[in-house]
């Protein structure tokens, strides 16, 4: 298990150098965008074998739609922005960013069932009426949700920069880990000893509240809710196409398993890049080497990887508005 | 309207997005009046399956699915995309000329018709202008709801002759993605990407004898 994400993590990274390093975006992009016409052609041709009832329609229709997924996706998104920049700004395993990156996808997928049912089934709505709200209101709504999640990850690195130089000045003490791990229990520096890794004081010998590891484990949980829910509250286009369509025609299961299907699309290449955004966190890390430099770094990093997910996103709200 | 105007205004509230939704061939034809004026340009956009079958289950037509139109399925659907073009909505039609852009007046729905799974539209729209010796032509969505196409048939006035050229959309994706560069100067205006991806048609025409 362990030797196969190595391995899939040498292959991603090899991907990722060569798209950002050797020129790959661009023949991704021109393939993207005739990829997207075909599979649109093919969904559509798809959806008329499903509704003839011809036998193998729907494995094609959901193969169709993860091609779909993929396609979309590899044009320029917020999702991407999101996952990549908090990969690169926040201290986060691969693995649990590319759950939150599949979390994400699918979390998409979801909100375009519950808008495209709830519209006509509740509401009553047109077609135009849900892409135009889901264009004029829900994607708004995402990218603002997303620069503040950029914002609040600016902000926290800033006052981890406060921070550990508030308490270099005040004490000369071992505290290393407070680089790596911000927790907020400053107010224990003043003792002027070490904590040992599991939260008790060496030398005292009672506990001080939450170890680091459950510190950074709430922090992960809330910043799970948001970096998902920034992300599904815009529902793709091309999925509401599916899900309208499908409704109509009586095959709404096969609808809904195809949004989730292109959901899945969508999720290998945001998990693409959130690996990409780990290793290249780490490689930029081991290169400061460690010690001081590296502690100082860290924020800063956290706050540059913040400012650009705000920047863009604010950049894509105020078109949006 | 084509899209457009179906998918309501979305375009006046589009964002930047580079992935368009509907995809379109786009073919011109341009009219020349009896005193060599320009009198008319007939736009005809075929539309791909997905989005044909989208606007056929809108308007509740062909419910058996085979993509076929009755004559009165035909008649109901005609101009459907020419209604309510939102404000601002130019048609997707964009003509420079040595003397600026060329005003068209408003379209006038001509045909419809299948074409193997895909809704076939024409209309034309007025033009009040001498022939021009040169034009830039180029056929596309500013917002990029729509990805048009102008692959479809050029028919231009004796003596005129056309030069295609395709949008490099690898460019255009470039182009795009650096309008999200805080350093750009034009960071924080509205982007309209559509023009990126555009074709365009350069039309040279003789002088006329």
């Amino acid at each position: 298990m362990r030797t196969a994400l190595l391995i899939a993590a040498v292959l991603i990274a090899g991907a990722a150098l060569w798209l950002w390093a050797l020129g790959g975006a661009g023949d991704v992009a021109r393939w993207a965008a005739e990829g997207q016409r075909t599979t649109q052609e093919a969904m559509a041709a798809g959806l008329r074998a499903l509704r003839a009832g011809d036998p193998g329609a729907l494995a094609a229709l959901l193969g169709t739609c993860f091609a779909y997924g993929f396609f979309h996706a590899a044009g320029p998104g917020h999702g991407k922005v999101l996952i990549g920049g908090y990969g690169v700004g926040a201290k986060v395993p691969a693995l649990r960013l590319s759950l939150l990156a599949l979390a994400s996808s699918l979390a998409q997928a979801a909100t375009a069932v519950a808008l495209v049912y709830a519209g006509v089934l509740v509401l009553n709505l047109s077609r135009p009426a849900m892409t135009g709200f889901a264009d004029r209101v829900m994607a708004p709504v995402s990218y603002g949700a997303i620069a503040l999640v950029g914002l609040w990850l600016a902000v926290r690195g800033a006052r981890r920069v406060w921070g550990s130089g508030r308490a270099r000045a005040d004490h000369h003490h071992d505290h290393q880990h407070h680089d790596h791990h911000h927790h907020d229990h400053d107010h224990h520096d003043h003792h002027g000893h070490s904590h040992g890794p599991d939260g008790h004081c060496d030398t005292c010998g009672h506990r001080h509240g939450p170890t680091l590891e459950e510190a950074a484990e709430v922090k992960s949980w809330r910043d799970a809710a948001m970096l998902v829910g920034s992300v599904a509250i815009r529902p793709c286009t091309g999925a509401l196409f599916l899900l309208i369509l499908t409704w109509r025609f009586g095959l709404d299961a096969a609808g809904i398993a195809g949004a989730f299907v292109m959901g899945l699309g969508t999720a290998c290449v945001t998990i693409a890049v959130a690996m990409a955004a780990v290793t290249f966190r780490e490689g930029a890390l081991s290169r400061l080497a460690t010690g001081q430099g590296a502690a100082r770094a860290l924020p800063l990093i956290e706050i540059a990887a913040g400012c650009l997910i705000a920047a863009i996103a604010g950049q894509l709200l105020l078109a949006a508005l | 309207m084509l899209l457009i105007s179906a998918l309501l205004g979305s375009l006046a509230a589009a964002p930047a997005r580079a992935h368009p939704h509907v995809f379109v061939d786009v073919g011109l034809t341009f009219e020349i009046d009896g005193q060599g004026n320009l009198s008319w340009v007939e736009v005809t956009w075929a539309y791909d399956d997905l989005f044909s079958m989208l606007i056929l289950s809108d308007y509740g037509l062909d419910p058996d699915g085979d993509m076929q139109l009755t004559e009165a399925e035909r008649a109901e659907l005609i101009g459907f995309d020419l209604a309510d073009w939102p404000e601002g909505f130019e048609g997707a039609l964009f003509i420079e000329t040595a003397g600026g852009k060329l005003s068209l007046g408003s379209p006038e729905a001509l045909s419809l018709r299948m074409e193997e799974g895909h809704i076939v539209t024409r209309h034309r729209r007025p033009v009040a202008a001498e022939m021009p010796r040169g034009m830039t032509v180029s056929a596309y969505d500013p917002s990029y709801y729509a990805a048009l196409s102008m692959i479809g048939e050029m028919i231009l006035p004796d003596g005129c002759t056309g030069d295609l050229t395709r949008a490099d959309t690898a460019a255009a994706d470039e182009t795009v993605e650096n309008l999200g560069n805080p350093d750009k100067e034009d960071f924080f205006e509205t982007v309209e990407v559509g023009r990126f991806y555009a074709d365009t048609l350069e039309v040279t025409c003789e002088p006329l004898s």
